[in-house]
């Protein structure tokens, strides 16, 4: 079991947060060159340091993770809103 | 005849209790701690046995776990490693795959057939004719397998506990008690396990002959009990190391989750056998097997052994087990030259032991099913043959690292010790004593106290620096333990019954690297994992590469170091279960539940047919009033200046229009416009407003509305009532009646009119009532908080008998929502489904400025491709169309059904459909029945039921929550 | 009996000739390019040589035959899709693996067991019955079947689960199969190897050149190859191939994870999937039942195990096998998963001219070996997406037009 430390919750197992899906902050206006189809499924899922949404479900709340998505290691967890 | 010793100094049996079991049909007798393993042997049992494949004679050969040969069953268990398990009284062990028994086991003539079967034999035939091969594969799958399941047994499961140390120390033997000791005494909390019932590993059976050895061993224990800070965890394992520092503790009552900052892998290494003719036979095992019985389990491996040497240890350790009671043949001595081990082999010698030099083994023979003799080339390139009925193997070892490498660390050969080490190891993990590639006994000691200095400093405790003591420069393993033999039998497998000309056919065939040598000979993959084999299987493929060991690699050893029984890791059955405010209403009501997520719910009451429960409770709902139960309903409370800016963002529609104290229906969509979740918003001012969200979907929505608020950095508090809040649906022609009989609050169109919402006093108890309904009959929807709701449902049914109130189930309301023409989201839609398609479009507004799903639905509003419709069928009362038939027209399918019912308002079959609405004009489908039958529908408008929709709305606005 | 076994036995020191055309060397130039010696890639360069007589291929991979997914899957084998698309597909694809053996001359013990996914639910039984509606009007047997059926077909099921969650049904596949992964693969090589196919292990792609006509080389450790055609069949690393032709795809890739029990004797003898319990098994010819589960919630590309798949598996399955409590999980492993928006793969032809892609597999990939194969070698050759894959093209996405197996999400394997 992964842990890492959180603020507000201390020390938690990083089972117990599930990412977001992409595509949740819907652009105000679509780049020129970019469909909506581009912007809805395209994806860079290539190994790199990447900032995810995770959701604590039993506190219900949304935190800011920097993540090696090619080592796993978790850099940085901060709560989305302060 | 009894080979059992005098008593040992640090046996492990308590020759006070003894306990009888019985083995392949015969009664034996052990001492309380011996395993199966060794009582067997000390009452002279040599075949314990049958090998997987050619179902050859076998015993131990490590008696520890390392190798997989004597695996038993009992009715209740199977696969038990009878070198590391305890007979249990009364209790009858057989040997696995057998066909008839140990002794007899016909399925010994495969030993003869074995030419016919060569390494991957199973990909070379049996495929022509292709009729035939399902013949062929039941032959083989009747003779795979090791032991059988018994299915009548029942589930056990062990519950798993987590602990927490700053250091994990594994193996218990010279190096991990240093280490644990030294770390000790640094108050950090420490964790020492060890698999075997006593800690100690070498210090028990190989250097107890030692005096300092036994004072270190005696000394250190004691002080370790004295440690508060350090538990010592004796019969467990660490099955695997996993990300973030995990290692499952694998003990008889279960799994420990050890959680560790710093780990020390003091796990020691498995000693590896020599490849021969017949190295298979009862009688060959490895030196250390001897150990451990002799010290362990006073138990005497053999009568007359013959030691095959292939490093200095082995006259050392030689003698030491002639000490207490071993006869000695003869030592052999797999010699690399005339100088090499010169001293050893003068020093035995003295003591009276004959000493041979090989170049190799030409075979061991066998009598009557048992070791007879060995044969071997001497460096005179004489054969000699010399009678015994137990070799004694030491030639090499290969670090038990599986642990090091899932920490991150790589292996690489050193030609010095010819043998594996770990390098490269990340921080955090260290690596101490044999597994460390340190063979002499106080440098396994310094060895762990170093790796303990390491991991100490790791954590930040202000320490001197101890350095690692030097790797001796000789080596302790043979480089090339291998003696080939024209008629084959040199078995490098075990499990797996892999002969060293099965490796050879392999590499020639081109699985000439280690990862498909291993997939294609299966070298490593049995119950043992390779811990005895891989690493003359390196060796091998090394010689046949003509390249150094260290340029061949290794596999990737994978969790777990040893099997773990499924009832261990499972853990304890933790499962949600959710009942609603009302469910002994419903239990009282002889409700018959459907599960729906972890809520229970009524799907009909009382007893009788399905369909005559859902007829009586839809007559009472349209001709008098029914009851529900919607309490699995997300319920969600915004409360602040920026509601309606999430609202717009998270739903559909525009929320300018809905006035204070009404609700609307609302739905939403995701980014790519497919439909998620519906529901009703109440709006009790601009910043106070009340939602509902489908069963399913109510953790999601909450989740998702606070990702919004906290990405658009919104102004509010979401509040996630779905389960303080108990909810109900009252419906019916006389649902009003009813529950103004329990309040005061005027229900009068004018005061309380359709769509709107209300908060008041029912029965004393303050509810928040709104008028909506799924059903389509006059409703009110009340909500009040869960401990309070049951008061206001039981004053309902009291208040309502006279007018014949009835409790419906889902079932019910499923007809009945049909009969109005309202989806159901996950029913009527699917993953795919945007809202133009199920008629929603009304309530989609593209001309806000942000919406989730915004850019996608405006797309897909013009490339609509399938659209949601009512059909009916008047020509069948029956109801052989079930949800998900197909629409066809012809080859071609049109779509499915997604809903269908008998309506008693129509009389007829009625349902929802998916069609590919290219033809807008169609009238007529065709359904196909599950058994292929066409039946003929009409397309009819919805609802199917009161399409002015007079019943729910007798003064206002317009519900369009219609199809079509 | 085989002639092949007799001459094992009577040949002495007999062995056949290698199986694999691996020269040490790479050409400068080759005709096709084919980056990924998984079963999928070796089976594109069999039907390029022995369909289209193209055979100055070379396989180019960064590990060796079978290593990735080919060799970490749980090799089980259906067409019960809900699309005509991917039914018609699949159904080819069986059609396929039953006469693979012979075609090979190498036995990939494909073996009919019969496939039950099981509901425990109203609205998974519905999503059953889509399927076998879908199924059976496209001539693929499939049908819902009680919880009796499931019963007789597998004795030592626990129909009510623990207690919550009974099975309510199943979708029954008949022609549900499984087969020997590792063979497939190198069945298909062997085949290739011996019409002049290359192998080339532990060759990674580090880089793939392109001018005004298309792709122009291939770039390795071991050299650069001039080529104009690439294909990409790497299953879990597809996103890092896109990318050095500049080619955005919307896959994303998650960890896959599986176990095997130690060899027990057979007991199970069809395949048996629980969507509602994420988990899955069959019993292998070696007496291994073989166990999986869903995809882990993370994207990550990465091959390691964790704790949480196989205590959370094992939880599950003692719900419907109760007496397996005993039975020990002898390995564990991961492989990664290239999972698209639609769960449909992505193939055929791309904006670059000359890369074809044969991607987006998800979790599913084995049992498509020999017709994607087969479509892409077509494709390549013909420069034309053949008909089989054309809804499945990477242009799909741009304009919604999804493959309609996102209808049902949830049920996969």
């Amino acid at each position: 079991m992964k842990f890492f430390q959180f603020p507000l919750l201390g020390t938690r197992a990083i089972s117990e947060f599930v990412p977001a899906q992409d595509a949740i902050l819907e652009p105000i206006d679509l780049e020129d060159n970019i469909s909506a189809g581009d912007w809805v499924y395209e994806r860079d899922s290539v190994p790199k340091i990447t900032t995810e949404f995770w959701y604590h479900s039993t506190s219900q709340i949304w935190f800011k993770v920097e993540r090696n998505t090619g080592t796993n290691q978790i850099y940085r967890a901060e709560v989305l809103r302060e | 005849m009894s080979r059992r010793l005098p008593p040992q100094h640090e046996e492990w049996i308590d020759r006070k209790v003894k306990i009888d079991f019985w083995f392949e049909g015969e009664k034996f007798s052990a001492y309380k701690g011996d395993v199966i393993s060794s009582a067997l042997i000390a009452s002279g049992q040599k075949i314990l046995a049958r090998s997987f494949k050619y179902h050859r004679a076998r015993s131990t050969v490590s008696m520890a776990n390392h190798d997989a040969n004597v695996i038993l069953e009992t009715l209740t268990q199977t696969n038990i490693r009878a070198d590391v398990t305890h007979p249990v009284e009364g209790v009858r062990y057989q040997a696995v795959n057998t066909f008839g028994g140990l002794k007899k086991d016909l399925a010994q003539i495969l030993n003869f057939f074995s030419a016919l079967l060569p390494v991957g034999f199973y990909y070379k035939a049996f495929y022509r004719p292709r009729f035939l091969f399902p013949l062929w594969e039941k032959l083989i799958r009747g003779m795979t397998g090791l032991g059988k399941v018994n299915s009548n047994t029942g589930s056990w499961r062990q519950a798993r506990k987590q602990l927490f140390c700053d250091v994990l120390v594994v193996g218990a033997g010279p190096s991990g008690l240093a280490a644990a000791e030294y770390l000790g005494r640094t108050g950090l909390k420490i964790i020492v396990v060890d698999e075997n019932d006593h800690v100690g590993g070498t210090l028990g059976y190989r250097h107890n002959t030692d005096q300092s050895a036994k004072e270190f061993k005696d000394t250190t224990i004691k002080n370790l009990a004295n440690f508060s800070s350090v538990s010592t965890l004796p019969m467990c394992y660490a099955a695997g190391l996993y990300e973030g520092g995990t290692v499952p503790i694998v003990g008889p009552d279960g799994i420990k989750e050890v959680h560790t900052k710093a780990l020390i892998v003091a796990t020691g290494s498995y000693e590896q056998p020599a490849v021969f003719r017949n190295n298979d036979a009862p009688g060959i095992i490895l030196l250390s097997a001897a150990e451990r019985l002799m010290n362990r389990y006073s138990v005497l491996p053999c009568e007359s052994a013959v030691i095959l040497a292939g490093n200095p240890e082995a006259y050392e350790r030689a003698k030491n087990l002639k000490k207490i009671g071993l006869r000695i043949a003869a030592i052999i001595d797999l010699s690399l030259g005339p100088k090499v081990h010169e001293k050893e082999i003068a020093d035995a010698r003295k003591v009276g032991i004959k000493v041979t030099k090989i170049t190799s083994i030409e075979e061991a023979s066998l009598r009557k099913g048992t070791l007879d003799s060995i044969t071997v080339i001497t460096e005179h390139n004489q054969t000699e043959k010399i009678p015994c009925d137990g070799i004694l193997m030491s030639v090499g070892w290969s670090p038990a690292s599986s642990l090091l490498v899932q920490a991150g660390a790589k292996l690489s050969y050193l030609t010095s010790l010819e043998q594996v080490i770990p390098d490269e190891i990340p921080p955090g993990t260290y690596a101490a004593g044999q597994v460390n590639g340190i063979h002499e006994f106080k440098s396994k000691i310094d060895d762990g106290l170093a790796a303990a200095n390491e991991a100490a400093r790791f954590l930040g405790c202000d320490l001197p620096i101890i350095s690692r003591p030097k790797r001796e420069g000789r080596a302790h393993s043979h480089p090339y333990p291998v003696s080939a033999h024209p008629k084959g039998k040199e078995f490098v497998d075990f499990d797996e019954d892999i002969q060293l000309n099965d490796l050879r056919t392999s590499w020639r065939e081109g699985f000439n690297s280690v990862e498909l040598m291993k997939r294609y000979s299966t070298i490593g993959m049995g119950p043992s994992q390779g811990k005895i084999s891989n690493m003359n299987g390196v060796r091998v493929l090394a010689d046949l590469n003509k390249k150094s060991p260290g340029a061949i690699g290794t596999t990737t050893p994978r969790p777990f170091t040893h099997p773990v029984a499924i009832g261990a890791l499972a853990g304890q059955r933790f499962r949600r279960y959710w009942r609603t405010p009302m469910h002994q209403c419903h239990q009282r009501m002889a409700a018959n539940f459907e599960e729906n997520g972890h809520w229970l719910r009524p799907m009909t009451y009382g007893a009788g047919s399905i369909q005559t429960l859902i007829e009586k409770e839809y007559v009472a709902v349209r001709d008098a009033v029914g009851i529900i139960d919607v309490s699995t309903l997300g319920k969600v409370e915004l409360f602040g200046p920026d509601c309606i800016k999430l609202l717009e963002y998270a739903y559909t529609c525009k929320f300018d229009k809905l006035r204070t104290d009404m609700t609307r229906y609302i739905f939403m969509v995701d980014g790519s416009g497919v439909l998620i979740d519906d529901g009703v918003a109440a709006r009790f001012s601009d910043d106070h407003f009340y939602i509902t969200t489908t069963s399913s979907n109510a953790h999601t929505v909450v989740k998702q509305l606070r990702l919004f608020s906290d990405l658009l950095n919104l102004d509010i508090a979401i509040v996630d009532r779905t389960r303080q809040i108990g909810a109900f649906n009252v419906a019916g022609p006389l649902s009003r009646e009813v529950l103004s009989k329990i309040t005061s609050q005027s229900l009068s169109e004018a005061d309380f009119p359709y769509l709107a919402v209300r908060e008041f006093q029912i029965a004393n108890v303050t509810a928040r009532v709104m008028r909506v309904g799924f059903v389509g009959e006059l409703g009110y929807e009340i909500h009040a908080s869960a401990n309070s709701a049951q008061t206001i449902w039981n004053s309902l049914m009291e208040a309502g008998k006279p007018l014949g109130i009835m409790p419906f189930g889902v079932e019910t309301q499923r007809l009945l929502r049909l009969e109005k023409g309202h989806i159901i989201l996950g029913q009527d839609t699917d993953g795919m489904t945007t809202p133009f398609e199920v008629n929603l479009g009304w309530g989609v507004n593209l001309k806000k400025e942000q919406s989730i799903g915004k850019n996608s639905l405006i797309h897909l509003k013009r490339q609509t491709k399938r659209q949601l419709v009512g059909f009916e069928c008047t020509n069948t009362k029956n109801l052989e169309i079930l949800e998900s038939n197909l629409i066809v027209e012809g080859d071609r399918i049109l779509g499915r059904v997604t809903s269908v019912g008998y309506s008693p308002h129509r009389k007829g079959i009625i349902g929802l459909a998916m069609i590919d609405s290219t033809d807008t004009s169609t009238e007529a489908i065709c359904i196909k029945d599950s058994r292929g039958n066409l039946i003929d529908a009409q397309i009819v408008s919805t609802p199917f039921y009161d399409p002015e929709n007079l019943r729910q709305l007798t003064s206002q606005g317009s519900d369009k929550i219609s199809i079509k | 009996m085989s002639m092949r076994l007799l001459k094992y036995a009577f040949i002495e020191d007999y062995a056949e000739d290698n199986w694999f055309n691996t020269p040490s060397d790479l050409k400068g130039a080759y005709d096709v390019v084919i980056i990924g010696a998984g079963g999928h890639g070796l089976a594109c360069a069999h039907y390029l040589a022995q369909d289209h007589g193209i055979t100055n291929v070379a396989v180019l991979d960064s590990s060796y035959i079978g290593g990735g997914n080919t060799g970490r899957n749980t090799t089980i084998i259906r067409s019960n899709y809900l699309t005509p698309d991917g039914v018609k597909f699949y159904d080819q694809s069986i059609k396929l693996f039953k006469d693979l053996s012979c075609e090979l001359d190498t036995n990939i013990f494909f073996s009919e067991r019969g496939h039950y996914t099981l509901a425990h639910n109203t609205s998974t039984l519905r999503t059953a019955r889509w399927r076998a509606e879908v199924n059976k009007h496209l001539g693929i047997k499939s049908e819902v079947v009680s919880p009796d059926e499931v019963l007789r077909a597998c004795p030592e099921i626990q129909l009510d689960c623990g207690g919550s969650q009974a099975v309510e049904g199943a979708l029954y596949h008949e022609p549900g199969a499984v087969a020997r992964h590792d063979a497939v693969a190198w069945g298909y090589a062997k085949s290739a190897s011996v019409r002049g196919v290359e192998i080339h292990q532990r060759t990674p792609v580090t880089g793939i050149n392109t001018d005004s006509q298309g792709i122009s080389e291939v770039v390795t450790p071991k050299g650069v190859i001039k080529t104009r055609t690439v294909l990409s069949a790497v299953a879990g690393q597809t996103p890092s191939i896109t990318k050095m032709v500049g080619i955005n795809t919307p896959i994303e890739i998650f960890p896959l994870q599986a176990c095997v029990t130690e060899p027990i004797k057979p007991w199970l003898n069809t395949i048996i999937v629980s969507g509602s319990l994420h988990m899955y098994l069959s019993q292998s010819s070696r007496g291994e039942l073989v166990m999986g589960a869903a995809l882990d919630p993370m994207e990550l590309h990465s091959r390691r195990s964790t704790f949480e798949f196989v205590t959370g598996l094992c939880d599950q399955v003692l719900d419907l096998f109760p007496f397996l409590s005993g039975v020990k999980i002898n390995r564990q492993w991961a492989g990664m998963a290239d999972m698209t928006p639609d769960f449909a793969p992505i193939m055929g032809t791309t904006p670059v001219k000359g890369f074809f892609l044969d991607s987006g597999w998800g979790t599913w990939g084995f049992k498509a070996t020999p017709i994607s194969g087969k479509t892409m070698a077509n494709t390549i050759a013909t420069n034309l997406n053949d008909p089989l894959i054309q809804s499945f093209n990477l242009d799909r996405f741009k304009n919604f037009n999804l493959v309609g197996e996102k209808g049902a999400a949830a049920i996969g394997h």
